[in-house]
């Protein structure tokens, strides 16, 4: 019975990460992922994984007790991470002590682990509220499953990023500037409509 | 830049632990919308055990649709009319039938969870002679969030859990149980 359960909150996890509601996890990959080239795709998945990492490091924190957080901040850095990252994407070198073209690849999965980590706590305040007595030897299978969908999840979305990207380099022709532009642009977009929501 | 706001994003959090509980159940985290049902048979007493969870905010945005004043639910504060407004919400989203039969539940009663954020609500369905299917409908908190989850397990006789999950275009889901 415990794949049934396993499968349940896969679902649950794949489901949260690519809910049109919940667009906010897309602004951000988007965000993330503008920067690079069809060919870096490594980067991206890596970029996704970092997000679940995060995501699990305060999943396990919090499912645990370990740590709570007020929400009122996490909702008002969800945004102001994704607008950062997108401005950050189109400044120039050498302003603001950016050193190359292509962002710091330290920073930008750096960046993900911590966003992942804020989103890690909305989750776990399900799973600490509605965990039933009786019922704390499934929690280690809840969470693993639920990571392992939202990894998946992101996976899906990194995919559908780089089929653009593709699209756009390969048969567009696209300049890798003007794609960085359009790309940060689009999710700056998301960030101010969710600021402002 | 990003590192510095990675930091300052760190620090702040820290800065924060540990909260009360009390601040946590008002703020409503980066909310994950999703109720659990656990259904318990057995045999042995013919009966159903009911056992919800949900958020008390969801849940007072569903029934506060109907009514103007703050219900402040689950709290020493409670309005009089919230457990009359929480039974007609249940009745209405989340319904068992046998062939075709509404198969009703008797309130036995709610608690509050530790953190604050949450209600375990009991019912349970008693002389109810083991059915072959049981369907369930739950439409809870769906017409609140269009990303509304419903996860509802059944566990006949302690024979190990089967899950199901409902959302906005799947409702009603169909629980077959062994004679």
């Amino acid at each position: 019975m415990d794949s049934n359960l396993f499968a349940t909150y896969f679902q649950l996890g794949y489901q949260h990460i690519l809910d049109p509601a919940g667009y906010d996890h897309m602004a951000f990959l988007i965000a993330l992922c503008a920067v690079y080239k069809p060919e870096e795709w490594k980067k991206l998945i890596w970029l996704a994984t970092a997000f679940t990492l995060g995501h699990s490091i305060t999943l396990i924190l919090a499912g645990l007790d370990i740590i709570r957080l007020p929400g009122n901040l996490v909702e008002w850095l969800i945004p102001v991470t994704i607008l950062l990252a997108a401005i950050w994407n189109v400044i120039p070198e050498g302003k603001f002590g950016r050193k190359s073209s292509s962002p710091n690849w330290r920073s930008a999965f750096l960046l993900a682990v911590g966003f992942g980590l804020i989103h890690g706590l909305g989750f776990s305040n399900f799973l600490r509220s509605s965990l039933f007595p009786g019922e704390e030897s499934k929690l280690l299978v809840q969470l693993l499953a639920f990571n392992l969908g939202i990894e998946f999840g992101q996976l899906i979305i990194v995919l559908g990023i780089w089929i653009l990207a593709i699209f756009a380099f390969r048969i567009g022709k696209v300049q890798q500037t003007s794609w960085t532009l359009f790309i940060s642009g689009l999710s700056a977009g998301i960030a101010i409509s969710l600021m402002l929501a | 830049m990003m590192n510095i706001l990675l930091y300052l994003s760190l620090f702040s959090t820290l800065l924060t632990i540990p909260s009360s509980p009390e601040e946590v159940a008002e703020d409503g985290l980066h909310d994950y919308h999703v109720s659990k049902c656990i259904l318990n048979y057995r045999s042995e007493t013919q009966s159903l055990e009911i056992s919800l969870h949900f958020f008390i905010d969801d849940m007072e945005l569903a029934l506060e649709d109907q009514i103007s004043e703050p219900l402040f639910l689950g709290t020493e504060k409670e309005s009089e009319e919230a457990q009359q407004l929480l039974l007609e919400y249940l009745d209405q989203h989340l319904s068992f039938s046998v062939d075709r039969k509404k198969v009703n539940y008797d309130w036995i009663g709610r608690e509050t969870t530790d953190d604050l954020s949450g209600i375990w609500s009991y019912m349970e369905v008693t002389n109810f002679p083991p059915p072959g299917k049981l369907k369930v409908r739950n439409s809870l908190m769906l017409d609140v969030y269009s990303d509304q989850k419903n996860l509802v397990s059944f566990n006949f006789d302690e024979s190990g859990e089967v899950y199901y999950l409902f959302r906005s275009g799947k409702k009603e889901d169909v629980i077959s149980i062994p004679r």
